[in-house]
């Protein structure tokens, strides 16, 4: 029998450790993505935008075989509902003008949340059983940093930019079990904390934690951003609760929301690169 | 021995074929959920090539391929893939060259222990900094395992060609 592990092994797995090593203390000190990643980002990324392409065409084509009927219903569904739609519409302008009188007479300062907004395309979906990432071709190049919400074309959390290449950055998903964002049960005000898990991400679903001793929280109540201490805008849809589960210990007890972005179905994001802090 | 020519071809081919492997990961593989998990094809490929190509070639090829999985993919650190992965090619080089001849048994054998690795790896690093809970991460890994060893049987053929193919030209 050969020796199981040669001289030329052990030189291999020496060189391994190295560049690992290398590659780990690249990444560390750079602000934006590490060189190799960023150089790899750049040259793949007119590969993945028609890797994309492809499989968005290959998708609408299975739906359109597969879901026509379901599509037709929706299709009616929806008209139903641009009809209800536009009536609420017409109604909220009355009270807007109303608002701005009544602000006017009361001198209340006007509760602002501009947002500045990037569009992105959604390139790879980097969805294994460990972590939940989106690739968007959006990068320091357009003024995305590290830390900008994404959101969906409707306003819903889709997750926060944890690595921004030249013209690509990586989206850490609100499913992704690092993922830890501040929350507020719009219907309390009560605050808690929005993060991903292990269990739950395989559901499609995270976590509300931190609820405190009397948690008061029930199916249907909609999760938003809290916005406290101006990390992310406020307001920002993260979903709605679906349950409320008693915790391992059976001390305390979470809730399990049901995201409102439909994250495995992503094209197009908004990148907020820059917001107003609102109090 | 062979010419230089020919080694870099037949390692092109390596490559192609690789290539054929990242994109059926990305396009078809990351689209499958079962039991909320997905296959997860990369830890496969250095050790089912490791497994025919032996000692020399496999580890250096996985160094290669590690380097690519870390620049293009999200480990749990910079440098996961590199380090990982000419550790599972010489550990299948050795078994494929003393314990079990390159086959279906073999390819069997050092793909489970691949993915094993590579999930006991996160768990590990997991732990190291303090999150996660172990019996679910190994559920997890288990699962992982189960879902992706059947992709073995597209992956083996196709480099079991090459090398034969390679080996018998020359």
């Amino acid at each position: 029998m050969k020796r199981p592990v040669n001289k030329f092994g052990i030189t291999v797995l020496a060189v391994a450790a190295a560049v690992a090593v290398l590659l780990s203390v690249m990444s560390y000190f750079s602000s934006t993505a590490a060189a190799l990643p960023n150089l790899t980002g750049i040259i793949a990324a007119p590969f993945r935008s028609v890797a994309a392409s492809l499989s968005d065409t290959v998708r609408q084509w299975t739906d359109y075989l597969t879901e026509f009927d379901a599509l037709q219903a929706e299709n009616e569904q929806l008209r139903l509902q641009i009809a209800q739609m536009e009536e609420t519409v017409r109604r909220a302008e009355a009270d807007r003008d109303e608002n701005v009188r009544l602000r006017e007479l009361t001198g209340l300062r006007q509760q602002r949340r501009d947002l500045q907004w990037e569009s992105a395309r959604v390139l790879v979906q980097d969805v294994s059983n460990w972590s939940s990432l989106l690739t968007i071709n959006k990068g320091t190049s357009h003024g995305v940093e590290k830390g900008d919400c994404v959101v969906t074309e409707a306003g819903y959390l889709v997750g926060v930019v944890t690595e921004a290449g030249y013209n690509w950055s990586t989206v850490r998903t609100i499913l992704d079990s690092e993922t830890s964002i501040g929350a507020l049960v719009f219907r309390t005000g009560g605050t808690a904390v929005a993060q991903g898990s292990f269990d739950l991400m395989g559901e499609g679903r995270l976590a509300l934690d931190y609820l405190g001793s009397e948690p008061d929280v029930v199916a249907g109540d909609l999760i938003v951003t809290s916005g406290l201490a101006g990390y992310y805008p406020s307001q920002l849809v993260i979903g709605y609760v679906q349950e409320v589960r008693a915790s391992d210990n059976g001390l305390a007890q979470y809730a399990v929301i049901a995201p409102q972005a439909e994250l495995s179905a992503l094209t197009q994001v908004f990148v907020v690169t820059d917001f107003d802090v609102v109090d | 021995m062979l010419p230089k020519s020919y080694l870099v071809f037949k390692w092109l081919v390596y490559a192609s074929a690789t290539l054929l492997f990242f994109a059926l990961q990305s396009l078809v593989l990351n689209h499958i959920r079962v039991l909320g998990l997905t296959p997860f094809l990369y830890p496969l490929l250095p050790a089912i090539v490791a497994m025919y190509e032996g000692r020399r070639r496999g580890p250096v090829f996985a160094l290669a391929l590690g380097v690519v999985c870390d620049a293009m993919l999200h480990g749990p650190f910079q440098g996961f893939f590199t380090i990982l992965f000419p550790a599972v090619a010489l550990f299948a080089a050795v078994v494929g060259e003393n314990f079990l001849s390159p086959g279906f048994f073999c390819c069997l054998f050092v793909s489970a222990a691949a993915l094993l690795a590579t999930g006991g790896m996160r768990i590990l690093v997991q732990i190291l900094s303090g999150g996660g809970y172990l019996a679910l991460m190994a559920r997890i890994t288990v699962g992982e395992t189960l879902l992706t060893l059947p992709a073995m049987l597209v992956v083996m053929p196709l480099y079991r060609t090459i090398h034969r193919r390679c080996a018998s030209d020359y």
